[in-house]
């Protein structure tokens, strides 16, 4: 009699134990879920966000562009824009430097086209064309001047600032 | 024969316990013994010999009740269930009676053993039997819930193959938060008003406030972030006031004062234009 009962309550006592344990690791898988469900959720709302992003055009690059890459460039604009690219008179790169607004790190490089004789159309088909091409290059200033002393000829010379910004590693 | 059985109070022992020099017990057996010890000495015969039953009176007063064990090994022979004196004496305060059971401890009769131990045996079998019970749901609600998060995590995994390109030896958590970063750094909507801006806008918006009506010679025109600079030639001085007077109005920028003189044979304006955002 009162083995059986010593056996019975060992019995209480491990089943006891055991339904401790299977608690325990029930509350440690429930926590697991929860944490598994409050990261997909701040995956997926990232992961909506890279999509939307990559859909939007590109205003900055991650690395300085090579000087190369915008001459190709300005070449590919001039053909498709019409206008012979023998008016290309100078490609002048201009001095890096810190973007003035903002705290985002962000470096500026420039560079300016002379492009000679232009027709104000040209320069308009010119413009058009540059805007409509995927590029981090966006026309920053332009300056048309009249040919002195020729006041028939339409043509000018045709100063176009470029500027690319690009992500700074460091702060400058 | 009966089951529950009295005792004249004259062949019983009383005492009123003064309990409270006793130091506190840890247990019930402990308390019994010690009470055991303070009856001894109000007690004709030996202690072995006789059998207490205590009720606590309060205010450190305990009453007891003493047999001799020939007389509870008696009624319980009989298979009596409870034997209890049949009156308690007036220094006692009052006390019940039936509070007085004497067959207790080793003179439990054998009958209450068994149903005590009969009412333990059905406690433990229903205890164990609602741990086991608990334990097997919540053991079948882990695999349930692992299995959630597991298919969760599954989720997680086809969202970084669909957004990430593959390879990479980071883990895509942190690939993910790198190519955000990126992106937010590199395009239209996170970058906002921190880059160079194009001024294709400020051209068209320059362009269409062009007097239409005027004879002008463009000589000079500079657009920028900043300024736009017109340097034009007119006919005459009420060709100038016109002109001026079609850029006042031009969205986000602000002329100032223009500078106008004469030159080959007409009027030269110059005009700045203020960027007014």
């Amino acid at each position: 009699m009162r083995r059986s009962t010593t056996l019975l309550t060992a019995l209480v006592i491990a089943s006891a134990a055991w339904t401790i344990t299977e608690a325990s690791r029930w509350s440690g898988a429930s926590g697991n879920l929860r944490d598994a469900e409050s990261r997909l959720e701040q995956v997926t709302a990232d992961a909506e966000t890279v999509v939307r992003l990559r859909a939007s055009r590109q205003t900055v690059a991650m690395t300085v562009r090579p000087r190369e890459d915008v001459l190709g460039l300005v070449n590919t604009v001039l053909a498709d824009a019409g206008v012979p690219s023998n008016r290309l008179r100078d490609v002048a790169p201009e001095s890096v430097r810190s973007e003035p607004a903002g705290d985002g790190g962000y470096r500026r490089q420039g560079m300016a086209l002379t492009l000679s004789p232009l027709e104000p159309f040209e320069l308009g088909r010119f413009l058009k064309t540059w805007q409509d091409t995927d590029t981090v290059w966006r026309v920053n200033g332009v300056e048309l001047q009249h040919a002195a002393g020729q006041d028939t000829d339409p043509s000018y010379a045709v100063r176009v600032r470029l500027v690319a910004n690009y992500v700074a590693e460091e702060a400058p | 024969m009966t089951a529950h059985r009295t005792i004249p109070a004259e062949r019983c022992y009383w005492a009123n316990l003064d309990t409270s020099p006793l130091p506190p017990a840890r247990s019930r057996k402990e308390r019994r013994e010690q009470l055991m010890y303070l009856f001894e000495d109000r007690l004709p015969i030996a202690l072995s010999d006789v059998h207490a039953s205590f009720v606590e009176l309060g205010q450190g007063r305990v009453a007891a009740c003493g047999v001799a064990t020939d007389t509870v090994a008696e009624a319980r022979d009989v298979g009596a269930l409870t034997l209890v004196p049949d009156a308690v004496p007036g220094f006692l305060g009052g006390v019940d009676p039936g509070r007085m059971n004497l067959l207790t401890g080793a003179w439990q009769p054998i009958a209450v053993r068994r149903i005590k131990s009969r009412w333990k045996s059905t406690a433990a079998v229903l205890a164990l039997a609602i741990f086991l019970g608990l334990g097997v749901g919540l053991r079948r609600r882990t695999a349930m819930l692992s299995e959630r998060a597991g298919d969760t995590n599954r989720v997680i995994d086809d969202v970084y193959a669909q957004v990430l390109p593959p390879g990479g030896t980071q883990p895509p958590a942190v690939r993910l938060v790198s190519e955000l970063r990126t992106l937010h750094r590199t395009r239209t909507e996170g970058v906002g008003a921190q880059v160079a801006s194009d001024v294709g806008g400020s051209l068209v918006a320059l362009l269409a406030a062009w007097p239409a009506d005027l004879e002008t010679r463009t000589e000079f025109l500079s657009v920028s972030e900043d300024a736009v600079q017109l340097r034009v030639l007119v006919p005459d001085n009420a060709a100038a006031q016109s002109f001026v007077a079609a850029f006042e109005s031009v969205q986000g920028w602000r002329p100032t004062q223009p500078r106008v003189n004469q030159a080959e044979g007409a009027i030269r304006v110059n005009l700045r234009l203020e960027a007014s955002r």
